[in-house]
């Protein structure tokens, strides 16, 4: 019938963008995680009440599975330590690997789906094909294998996610780049005198940045995901406070089956927290990334 | 006066679907410095193509581009930034031709930095190039970015982005059409003066007749790919020669009530191409076809000084 | 007898900025069997107005006041179904890009079917019949029928969503800007199509365009917007001839003449005012080469000049000696 054409609203300023989360609940929620966890990560050393590595004493005895008390607010664990203290140090750890993988996929991504859209012909061909390859390795997997054959540790959880978390980033960089190609300012900088690269990272990479930090806030929650599979499996640090080993450390000591849920719960809803906050910030953004999606 | 640029025998043919398409077929035109050439024609007629074949944004299947004596068919790297300095374009569509992040001193800038022009330049060309498209005081401007500008305002800046290099060809394509009526004549009127006062090459392409008359002296009319008919702008209109250029004068409107409303001497549409393209390409629409037009493509002949059409009628005129 | 009748409309639009009036106490007239053209630069209402005239403002407009009297009756008092149903039966709109009308992913035959059996309660064989006759009326091969939007080019687009408009025979057509998106051949096909339907079907037509020299082809009338008011409106051949408004005057100096070799174009310098805090005089007067101390300060009333002949302007009565003062580039320079 008439279809009158409905403005989109598109990128365009920081104040614009602010006026939209005001209307995007689920932005806000991830948004305000995120915050609280920087927060905590920056201030835990005067935040957290014990030192995480501290064992604690209750007398003469090793304070193990401390119940919640006004002492230990979340009770402490089977070696005493006390694990209020210990989930506010794993942020740190948490936003270390979540941050540095998150980076990495993002720059992989862009340079790579940068590269592929603009220049296309072989180089797109090769990318793709590489992109293709990735996507169908299976991560677990091929984290373990890489932790078994050199050293356990976050250098490999790192790495990992971003081998294969790029093609990700790279696909729905490179389709934005196929647009903004065919835009006349970017012709124009052709006209211009622009080289190929000045044109690819001067002129259209600041465009296509903010779908890229997009796809890093899910990388976020995916490389923390990772850590803690890792460490739980055992290939991570053993001797770094982040959640991953807290859980590690209680299944070995059965906290389960013990009941000692405040020792495991906390790092669980931390982990799940990080993940839940880049889902939201990808879900709550995508209306402004792509408004014709959500209006369908 | 020698010719500033010259394409000889430019062809563009696309492949789509295992066909061949041919976009451009064997167009030849010369600019010279201070002239203004106009190509006129429907969307699909090969005249953006060609435009941007000249400005090697485009590369030719076949052909030769000459500027200012030199072969620039194949320039790249150096000779082609060299190039681009000389020849630059005016974008139809204001509102997408600047990068919407730069300011406007930004994207001036952009030109002066890539064609090593020295730093101490920079602000006096700015300002002159911002005084001449009518934007000042240039500050009050220059710190501005696209989005708080008007259509007519980013056309200027467009217009002065064009010719802050001192270029001596600036090729425009339908520069006005995404504009309001009421700032259509300043832009006209500035890239006329531009001309004028520079003594550059103009090459304006464009679907309106009428625009062509008001700003180009020469006029090539192309049909599918194929130059028709060429010539002085104003006899071409007052006496077209192919019944092409006949039927597309006819079409203009004009801002009187007393006007010609018959029907057009043209039949079909665009879509009618013949299939095979071995005779004349307009021959399904003419309203004058003879069984030759079928057998054999018509060559550009010339029929008076400076005119020439491809068409077998022999009272053309 | 107006077959439509715009009394003191006001549309509101809400923005960031508060509400803005698109459209600000216009009246109009468009009588029976006319095509009367509504001219205007981008942002001036004409779009806004058409809208409102059909029903189909977006969300965040409203019309504040006025009546639009239709066919003898207020459409403000009617309800959302009845101002539905009067969608396509009595008046029907042509929309500038086609694919807008037409659906992408649906025969031609479909389209029209939905409409002419939904709408207009025609059995599906009469609906075939119909739309075989209406795609003759516009000049396309019934055959094409089958065909869907993609298959066709601009212009045969342009007919098909003609066609569609015309389906329930509806006594009013508003078109915005048809033929803009055209190459000239096909703008004067299609422009011609428009006119032999006017004139055989004895429809009203309001054709909204920019260009003046559609005007002169087509429209027996013309009415001049400008900042959401109309400044100038009467018979076409009066008006382009002797226009009385420095806007209107302005506007035929604006465009080229294919068959003149003009001296020079002239412009309108400055932009229209912003119709969040409009000017307390003549909205024109900022640009108008003509203005003095009361056009800065009081609103022109419309009013007539001549037979059937309306301005806005306080200066009409000097109207000749502005014609050819207006001719002039340097009286407009001097506003820049």
């Amino acid at each position: 019938m008439l279809y009158w054409t409905r403005e989109c609203p598109s990128v365009r300023s920081a104040s614009r963008v602010l006026r939209f989360l005001r209307h995007e609940p689920f932005a806000v929620a991830g948004g305000a995680i995120y915050f609280v966890i920087v927060v905590v990560a920056v201030f835990a050393d005067e935040l957290a009440p014990y030192d995480p590595r501290a064992i604690l004493k209750l007398g003469s005895r090793i304070a193990r599975y401390q119940p919640i008390s006004a002492q230990h607010w979340l009770g402490t664990n089977s070696s005493g330590r006390d694990v209020l203290s210990q989930v506010i140090w794993g942020t740190r750890s948490a936003l270390e690997v979540g941050l540095t993988a998150a980076i990495a996929v993002v720059a992989i991504g862009t340079v790579l789906g940068l590269l592929s859209g603009y220049l296309g012909g072989w180089v797109d061909r090769v990318i793709t094909w590489l992109a293709d390859i990735v996507l169908g390795l299976p991560f677990l997997p091929f984290m373990l294998v890489l932790a078994a054959l050199t050293h356990p540790g976050t250098g490999i959880v790192v790495f990992s996610v971003a081998a294969l978390l790029w093609p990700n980033t790279a696909r729905v960089i490179r389709a934005q780049v196929l647009s903004l190609r065919e835009r006349a300012w970017v012709e124009a900088a052709r006209v211009t005198g622009c080289s190929t690269t000045r044109i690819m990272f001067v002129h259209v990479l600041p465009q296509v940045l903010p779908l890229a930090a997009l796809y890093g806030s899910v990388a976020i929650g995916w490389a923390i995901l990772a850590e803690a599979s890792a460490s739980f499996l055992g290939f991570g640090d053993p001797t770094a406070i982040s959640w991953g080993v807290m859980l590690q450390e209680a299944y070995a000591n059965q906290a389960l089956s013990r009941g000692a849920w405040n020792w495991f719960a906390p790092p669980g809803a931390a982990i799940m927290a990080m993940v839940l906050a880049g889902f939201l910030i990808s879900r709550g953004s995508e209306r402004l990334l792509f408004p014709k999606l959500a209006d369908q | 006066m020698t010719a500033l640029l010259q394409a000889e025998g430019l062809q563009k043919t696309f492949h789509s679907r295992g066909r061949e398409v041919h976009a451009v077929q064997n167009v030849s035109l010369s600019v010279s410095p201070g002239e203004a050439l106009g190509i006129v024609g429907e969307s699909g007629c090969g005249k953006t193509t060609t435009a941007r074949m000249l400005l090697r944004l485009e590369e030719p299947s076949a052909g030769r581009i000459m500027f200012d004596g030199a072969d620039i068919t194949n320039a790249h790297g150096r000779h082609l930034i060299a190039y681009r300095a000389r020849a630059q374009l005016v974008f139809q569509n204001p509102f997408d031709a600047l990068n919407p992040r730069f300011t406007i001193r930004r994207s001036l800038t952009e030109p002066l930095r890539n064609f090593a022009i020295p730093v101490s330049e920079h602000q006096d060309r700015i300002e002159s190039v911002m005084r001449r498209v009518r934007l000042v005081p240039a500050e009050s401007w220059l710190d501005r970015r696209p989005h708080e500008l008007s259509g007519g305002q980013l056309q200027r800046v467009v217009l002065a982005r064009a010719l802050i290099s001192g270029p001596s060809l600036i090729v425009a394509d339908e520069p006005v059409s995404m504009l309001d009526v009421s700032v259509r004549a300043g832009i006209l009127n500035v890239l006329r003066d531009a001309r004028d006062s520079l003594g550059l090459a103009a090459l304006y392409i464009s679907h309106d007749l009428a625009l062509i008359r008001y700003v180009c002296e020469q006029t090539i009319v192309m049909y599918l790919g194929r130059i028709v008919e060429q010539g002085p702008t104003a006899e071409l209109i007052s006496r077209p020669a192919h019944p092409y250029t006949r039927a597309l004068v006819a079409a203009v409107p004009v801002a009187r009530v007393e006007q010609n409303r018959e029907g057009l001497p043209i039949r079909g549409s665009l879509s009618d191409a013949p299939p095979d393209p071995s005779g004349c390409l307009f021959r399904n629409r003419c309203p004058s076809v003879m069984p030759r037009c079928a057998t054999e493509a018509p060559t550009l002949r010339t029929i008076a000084p400076g005119r020439m059409v491809a068409c077998h009628l022999e009272g053309a005129m | 007898m107006s077959l439509l009748s715009v009394r003191d409309l006001t549309v509101t639009y809400d923005t960031q900025r508060g509400p803005v009036r698109a459209v600000d106490g216009l009246d109009l007239d468009v009588p029976a069997g006319s095509i009367t053209g509504l001219v205007g630069e981008s942002g001036c209402g004409k779009s806004t107005l058409g809208r409102a005239l059909m029903g189909v403002l977006p969300d965040r407009g409203k019309i504040a006041a006025g009546e639009v009297i239709f066919e003898g009756q207020d459409l403000q008092t009617f309800s959302a179904s009845a101002r539905r149903a009067l969608r396509w039966r009595r008046m029907a709109f042509i929309p500038q890009t086609a694919m807008n009308a037409l659906d992408p992913v649906q025969r031609l035959s479909a389209q029209m079917a939905e409409i002419l059996i939904e709408r207009g309660g025609l059995s599906g064989r009469e609906a075939t019949a119909r739309s075989s006759e209406l795609f003759r009326l516009v000049g396309l091969d019934p055959a094409r029928l089958a065909a869907y939007p993609h298959h066709f080019s601009g212009g045969m687009r342009q007919r098909a969503s003609i066609a569609l408009a015309l389906a329930l025979n509806p006594s009013l057509v508003i078109a915005d800007e048809p033929v803009t998106a055209l190459d000239v051949i096909v703008q004067r096909q299609v422009l011609d199509v428009l006119r032999e339907l006017q004139a055989r079907l004895q429809l009203s037509m309001i054709l909204v365009t920019h260009d003046m020299a559609v005007v002169a082809y087509a429209c027996d009338r013309v009415a001049v917007m400008y900042a959401g008011q109309i400044v100038e409106a009467g018979l076409a051949a009066e008006v382009l001839e002797r226009p009385l408004h420095p806007y209107t005057m302005g506007l035929t100096h604006a465009f080229p003449d294919v068959h003149d070799s003009q001296m020079s174009l002239v412009p309108i310098e400055g932009s229209p005012p912003d119709l969040h805090t409009p000017p307390p005089g003549c909205r024109f007067a900022a640009r108008c080469p003509f203005a003095d101390a009361r056009c800065n300060n009081e609103p022109p009333p419309s009013r007539p000049f001549g037979p059937d002949h309306l301005v806005a302007c306080w200066h009409a009565e000097d109207a000749t000696t502005l014609r050819g003062r207006a001719a002039d580039p340097q009286t407009w320079a001097a506003i820049a």
